[in-house]
């Protein structure tokens, strides 16, 4: 075996080699030709390996340290994912990825839907029963004139009208994000924190309806939640999905370790929640423009269900294409 | 929690890194906080300063749908600034915020690789729940639970931050004049025969601070190797072979009197562990 100083005079030549080599990338191989590239390629493992003799030999700790960041910062260059570009990417995704993504994982949409329906339902029947119950979900101020019996949809989508428009969309639709960014971040409770998102939201959904179905008001209502609603509730929805993704990642290894299936969970559900955005961009665009707006109530409830149809169409055929069945 | 983070690399070299902790990695946050809460500051001047321009204009009688369309824009603004500055500058700066870049913090895969931008957007998506309760309390809390000091981000995300404390060792004259006097300069002989020489010390003081860490086998054909070169300096004889421990009982006394020694020979400059010069300070 090499002495400590035989090993040290024997390489350091191709240490101030890779040295220098690295410098001229600067954290690039790219800024490299192709014989340079050629020599990183081969300084490497040699510079990987003397670490590990480094460490035997028991050098001293500032030379180690010199040898293991040479070995590190070629490691860095040299083992970086394939970059695709970025364009074509987000085109892959939305063309492709994201459709199958979501029917791979349909299981967890059922449960988030099952879960948000429940909430709903539950709180809609028991406003029927106890409408004061309302209250504690419906802001006050829906009461216009501080009586029930004020309440008209008229009222609702007149106040709507008073705002001005184009801020309102961008309002709305950032919270509608920030609603989802939280079902998602909120799932790495094992799913908890996402369930608890979805309740308060069913419950509010139920608890709307109850409120103005006690007044009479079921299709009011209807006309005036259907055209932005539907697709903004879907979009909360598949954010939900994402966050049980994780959590029950988490919760629910499988064959992988605990850590490694949280990853992988948290990847595709990353990913599930960027396919929200555009839904959301929309939907916050007709909730300030359409749902306000003079068109009859047919014609708006129209648009609502057309676009949640045209989302559902893309997401159950979209990238069916060269998928092995 | 672990001060360093090891890469098993395809070569099966373990490469270390330094950690960072919890003090500097908040430090940077803080540094992040402070610049967010700038620019919001800027951003609301901007909409006050829009206000008071379309209060004047609508006393002309025209109100402003420019001031709607720039307050709507501005609103959008300062959630992709919220949202978007951790993910948006990790993600395109190979991992650092500019508070992250003033504390030499990087944040890297735990493979080693730089992040991208799913790593940067799940990490810093999640940072709202390790804010919870507050100032980031269970963050905080996970950190210094989890062996690589990583937050839920970062373990949802498989991230670490490391330390990136740039060597300069042929950046400044003087470092590279330090290592031509270490390598080449004869070790400085201490005035007892008997003594440690600077660089034996060194050898010696790092085999045995290393020792709980190798196994026996190791040991016992490490030490008499790096042993028969002192011993023929001072014209002792070798040990048996076999005698490991009489050899590290040995080893403990000589390093033991080169510590109790009135003027110790002065160490050259990057040999001890943490020696200033040989690391850079701030770039």
């Amino acid at each position: 075996m090499m002495t400590a100083s035989q090993f040290l005079q024997a390489r350091e030549p191709a240490w101030r080699q890779l040295e220098a080599l690295l410098d001229r990338a600067a954290g690039r191989a790219g800024r490299l030709d192709g014989q340079e590239l050629h020599e990183l390629t081969r300084l490497y493992p040699a510079v990987a390996a003397d670490v590990a003799r480094a460490r035997l030999l028991g050098l001293d700790a500032a030379r180690q340290r010199r040898v293991n960041d040479l070995a590190l910062r070629a490691h860095g260059i040299l083992y970086r994912h394939r970059r695709v570009r970025p364009a074509q990417r987000v085109r892959q995704f939305f063309l492709r990825d994201y459709p199958r993504l979501f029917r791979r994982l349909r299981g967890y949409f059922a449960l988030t839907t099952a879960i948000f329906l429940l909430a709903a339902l539950a709180t809609y029947a028991t406003v029927r029963v106890r409408p004061s119950v309302a209250y504690v979900f419906v802001p006050h101020g829906l009461d216009v004139g501080g009586t029930d019996d004020a309440v008209t949809a008229d009222d609702v989508s007149e106040r709507y009208r008073q705002m001005p428009q184009g801020i309102m969309a961008s309002a709305i639709t950032t919270n509608n994000i920030q609603v989802a960014f939280l079902a998602f971040a909120l799932g790495i409770f094992a799913g908890i924190g996402t369930c608890y998102v979805l309740l308060v939201n069913g419950m509010m959904l139920g608890a709307f309806f109850g409120h103005f179905a006690n007044h009479g008001l079921t299709y009011e209502v209807w006309e005036f939640l259907t055209p932005h609603g539907a697709l903004e509730i879907f979009a909360i929805l598949v954010a939900g999905t994402a966050g049980l993704r994780m959590g029950l990642a988490l919760a629910v290894p499988g064959s992988r370790t605990r850590g490694a299936s949280l990853r992988h969970g948290a990847r595709e559900a990353l990913l599930l929640l960027l396919g929200t955005l555009p839904m959301f961009i929309v939907a916050g665009a007709v909730e300030s423009f359409i749902t306000p707006s003079y068109l009859p109530g047919e014609i708006k409830i129209a648009i609502g269900v057309s676009l949640l149809g045209l989302t559902l169409a893309y997401l159950v055929v979209g990238g069916r294409r060269g998928q092995a069945a | 929690m672990d001060e360093y983070d090891l890469i098993q690399t395809p070569e099966n070299v373990e490469l270390e890194r330094p950690l960072a902790g919890i003090g500097t990695r908040f430090i940077a946050l803080l540094l992040d906080s402070l610049l967010i809460g700038l620019i919001l500051l800027l951003l609301a001047l901007a909409m006050l300063a829009m206000q008071v321009g379309a209060f004047v204009t609508s006393l002309h009688g025209q109100a402003g749908v420019a001031f709607e369309v720039a307050l709507a824009i501005l609103i959008v603004l300062a959630f992709v600034i919220v949202w978007g500055y951790f993910v948006l500058f990790e993600a395109f700066r190979n991992g650092q915020t500019p508070g992250k870049r003033y504390m030499q913090v990087r944040i890297v895969r735990t493979d080693g690789a730089p992040i991208g931008f799913m790593e940067a957007a799940i990490r810093n998506l999640i940072r709202v729940v390790d804010f919870l309760p507050s100032v980031y309390a269970l963050g905080g809390v996970v950190m210094f639970f989890s062996r690589k000091a990583q937050r839920l981000g970062d373990l949802a995300a498989g991230t670490v931050a490391v330390l990136e404390l740039k060597p300069n060792y042929a950046a400044t004259d003087k470092g590279a004049e330090q290592r031509k006097v270490w390598e080449q300069a004869p070790a400085p002989l201490p005035s007892d025969p008997k003594g440690l020489t600077t660089q034996e010390y060194q050898i010696l003081s790092n085999y045995w601070m290393r020792r709980e860490q190798l196994t026996l086998d190791a040991r016992m054909r490490l030490l008499p190797q790096l042993l028969r070169p002192v011993l023929e300096r001072m014209g002792e004889p070798p040990f048996p072979s076999s005698h490991l421990e009489s050899m590290e009982l040995w080893v403990v006394r000589k390093l033991g009197e080169a510590n109790a020694a009135p003027a110790p020979p002065a160490p050259p400059a990057p040999s001890a562990p943490s020696a200033p010069p040989a690391w850079g300070g701030r770039p």
